[in-house]
């Protein structure tokens, strides 16, 4: 009798999740797929760009942020050519609103970050619209320019499980940019944020996986199991 | 399928994202020229009395860029207000007026703003007047800066006075 008590018991165990009062959760790793599908199908391939995030899970409520990514773009277009290269990294802290459940690997995700970006670019042959003074046209170069440009954003998104360590989720940002007056003219693209000119929105679809923190289990105390009890809403 | 409306989220923006193609016709206006407006002032004698007369349509007016053979007004219409581009490739450019016979060359110095608003409609170069001046001053008799900023609003600029004969 005792025993086949003690086996139930065991079978109600949560397996490996840990406390909402341990600080360290674990570490969830992501790769863009999204935006990358949506650069390179909207631009036919001219513009990629590709992104890893990572965030620490820190009482299954804070998410510490570094995104990091690398991206080009090439344009020949009727007013000018431009060719570009630069990587981006964004930081920033996401909060998860959802009510806390020790199980609960899902997330709903609102946050800010702050983006910045590094590139080298040329512009050639830009058209100066100087139709009147010379009708076979007035051409500007920027060669081999060398721009950093930083910008914030909002964001909202999902960090759902899908299988074993695998995640994946999505994510909608709004940014906007904090150095578009700076030097004598916008840039074409910004790695990292797009087109300056462009959408202020951006979506992200990501696939990733999670480290879990592992804790060593203890034996459950009362005020353990009172906390439980309380969590699942007293049923 | 574990999470439907995940997926179905997902195919929604795979699709959204296959509908999108990029503008490769330029949509705005690229045009930026010095809103001018042109008046004159003569004084004639009658009956022994000065009268002051002020006119602003000019006939016969002729305008064009110093260095081109392009006529900005050709003469055949009277004149009150037009649209004159600057240079946008240098910080100075200079105009002729011819008005009966008689030639004046107005000169412009401005800075320049190069703005690139797409790699499909280019840069607008915006310009700020700093000084306008005449080089001989046979026609033109006083000009006043209204708006120093030229862009591609349209509005006043500058008002030019003549001596009209």
């Amino acid at each position: 009798m005792g025993n086949s008590s003690s086996s139930n018991e065991k079978k109600e165990e949560p397996k490996e999740s840990l406390k909402d009062s341990v600080c360290y959760q674990g570490l969830n790793f992501k790769l863009d797929i999204g935006n990358a599908a949506f650069m390179a199908l909207k631009s036919k391939g001219a513009t990629q760009q590709y992104e890893l995030a990572m965030n620490v899970n820190l009482y299954k409520r804070f998410y510490p942020t570094l995104e990091l990514g690398y991206a080009w773009s090439t344009d020949h277009a009727e007013a000018g050519n431009y060719w570009g290269t630069g990587g981006f990294m964004r930081l920033g802290l996401d909060i998860n609103p959802l009510r806390k459940n020790r199980n609960n690997y899902y997330a709903l995700l609102v946050g800010l970050r702050f983006g910045m970006a590094l590139q080298n670019y040329n512009m050639t042959n830009i058209n100066l619209n100087d139709s009147y003074w010379n009708p076979g046209g007035t051409y500007l170069d920027y060669p081999n320019q060398v721009r950093f440009d930083c910008w914030g954003e909002i964001v909202a998104g999902t960090q759902i499980m899908v299988a074993g360590p695998f995640t994946m989720g999505w994510f909608i940002r709004f940014h906007a940019l904090f150095t578009g007056n700076a030097g004598d003219h916008k840039p074409y693209f910004i790695p990292g944020m797009g087109n300056p000119d462009g959408s202020f929105m951006s979506l992200n679809y990501y696939l990733g996986f999670r480290l879990d923190s592992k804790q060593p289990r203890k034996k459950q105390t009362n005020k353990d199991i009172d906390y439980e009890h309380n969590e699942s809403g007293g049923e | 399928m574990k999470h439907p409306i995940a997926f179905i989220l997902l195919l929604t923006i795979v699709t959204m994202f296959g509908s999108c193609s990029s503008d490769t016709k330029c949509r705005q206006n690229m045009n930026v020229t010095m809103g001018v407006t042109i008046e004159a002032d003569s004084l004639t004698e009658v009956d022994g009395v000065l009268q002051h007369t002020h006119y602003t349509s000019i006939p016969n007016l002729k305008i064009w860029g110093l260095g081109t053979d392009s006529l900005i007004a050709n003469g055949n219409t009277s004149v009150s207000k037009l649209q004159m581009p600057l240079k946008k490739d240098v910080d100075q450019c200079a105009f002729v007026f011819n008005y009966y016979g008689v030639n004046d060359t107005l000169i412009f110095d401005y800075t320049r703003d190069v703005q690139l608003v797409s790699m499909t409609c280019g840069c607008a170069v915006l310009a700020n007047i700093s000084q306008i001046h005449t080089q001989s001053a046979l026609l033109i008799d006083s000009i006043r800066i209204l708006n120093a900023a030229v862009s591609t609003i349209r509005e006043d600029n500058v008002t030019i006075y003549i001596h009209k004969p």
